[in-house]
């Protein structure tokens, strides 16, 4: 039995000790499956249903998804994807941390005040840069095009995408608006705002 | 029969002199006996295409599918000031909001390999998304296998799109795609059907002939 995972750091196991803690192993130990977990840290929904468009479905026995953050997105700079991320969760720089992600990022918006403050961008090979006007054409996106109503409307197509492409496979879970809610105040934290290891255990009792 | 139908100025109608009686969809509806629902645009992006199929519509409303895709360097973004989706065209990012953005979009970010790699997934998405609901499908595009002619006969086609030619190597006139003949079930831009002058649109026989190969393809769908 072979079970697929992926989202972002929340399903990759951020912060955690033992990546043998997160909830991806609990499931897989539970059915006695594989653990096949594709998620990366800063991973946007447009990763996420790229590589699981990429993949034949059919060999696996379930599917559990992590939608993210839908501001979030991604670009090919001509050797490798880049998950572009705002600065919710940035460590130590972050005053947001353990509060409900989506208020926060949702009511930053309606206020006007655009997270154009920190935001990083990461590789698929790990690099990770967090910055503050070093990349002026991702910073000037979210100041000028992005907006909540572009992002929540692709997490809704992209939600649509995984639940036609999966269908009863499929445990769709989040910490944007669709799906099985993670971003509980039941769940404990960690510092930078990731499940501690108590809580990977709940959300696997949750969800599996 | 309601048929679903979407795609950019092809199959919305562009340059016929009476789009909505001379397109392909509303003679093969007729051909038919179905209803037709359009939901074209003219300048539309594949983002939108599949925005529309996945989250405004219903699909399972509908009992047959036809969907064109189109050059997916186009995108598109949420306009505040129009309270609506605006599209996003390569090759005429001027008269829009935000247009430096736009033009730097394309010079600096944009690659040929991302606009390949999410126009496979949204054709991907669109058909997983009909078969989940039991909707037959064809899936079509305007873009041509391997070579292809790109129509600048826009006034707008100016400084952006030169710069995005001079970044992809392209000559005026035609570039390459990684596109394969089996990524899609219907190649609109085939020599067989009549366009205007430089390729831009399927003229009124071009529209003709595309619904008649449509109908047999449907007829042949519903026979097996």
């Amino acid at each position: 039995m072979k079970i697929y995972f992926d989202g972002c750091s929340w399903t990759w196991g951020a912060e955690l000790e033992n990546r043998e803690d997160r909830f991806s192993k609990l499931i897989a130990d539970h059915y006695n499956a594989e653990e096949c977990n594709y998620s990366e840290c800063c991973s946007s929904n447009n990763r996420i249903v790229r590589r699981l468009l990429d993949t034949d479905i059919s060999s696996y026995d379930k599917v559990f998804i992590q939608m993210t953050l839908p501001s979030r997105t991604e670009y090919y700079d001509g050797e490798v994807w880049k998950q572009v991320n705002l600065g919710v969760y940035a460590p130590k720089k972050s005053i947001f941390a353990g509060r409900d992600i989506r208020n926060v990022e949702r009511r930053r918006f309606m206020k006007g005040k655009k997270m154009t403050d920190l935001f990083s961008i990461k590789s698929e090979t790990g690099e990770e840069t967090w910055g503050y006007s070093y990349n002026k054409d991702w910073k000037d996106y979210y100041r000028y095009v992005y907006t909540p109503e572009l992002g929540e409307t692709y997490e809704k197509m992209f939600a649509n995408i995984i639940r036609s492409y999966c269908g009863s496979k499929l445990v769709l879970t989040t910490i944007g608006n669709i799906g099985i809610n993670l971003d509980k105040s039941k769940y404990p934290r960690m510092p930078d705002g990731h499940p501690t290891k108590e809580a990977h255990r709940m959300i696997y009792e949750d969800i599996h | 029969m309601k048929i679903y139908i979407d795609g950019c100025s092809w199959t919305w109608g562009a340059e016929l002199e009476k789009p909505r009686k001379q397109r392909f969809s509303r003679i093969l509806c007729d051909k038919l006996g179905a209803e037709e629902y359009n939901y074209s645009r003219c300048i539309a992006s594949n983002n939108r295409i599949a925005r529309n199929i996945l989250v405004n519509h219903n699909i399972a409303d509908y009992d047959f599918a036809i969907v064109q895709m189109t050059y997916p360097a186009r995108t598109e973004f949420w306009n505040q000031e129009d309270d609506k989706f605006q599209d996003v065209n390569e090759m005429n990012p001027g008269p829009i909001v935000n247009a430096d953005w736009w033009k730097d979009y394309y010079r600096l970010i944009y690659e040929e390999e991302f606009g390949d790699t999410y126009e496979l997934m949204f054709a991907t998405a669109i058909r997983s998304h009909c078969k989940a609901n039991n909707v037959p499908l064809i899936l079509a595009t305007r873009r041509r296998i391997g070579k292809e002619e790109v129509v600048i006969s826009d006034p707008y086609y100016s400084v952006a799109f030169a710069d995005t030619a001079k970044k992809f190597g392209w000559k005026f006139g035609s570039h390459c795609n990684s596109m394969k003949e089996s990524d899609f079930d219907f190649l609109m831009q085939d020599d067989k059907y009549p366009t205007f002058t430089n390729r831009s649109h399927l003229n009124e026989e071009g529209h003709i002939r595309v619904a008649e190969d449509l109908e047999r393809m449907i007829l042949n769908r519903i026979d097996t």
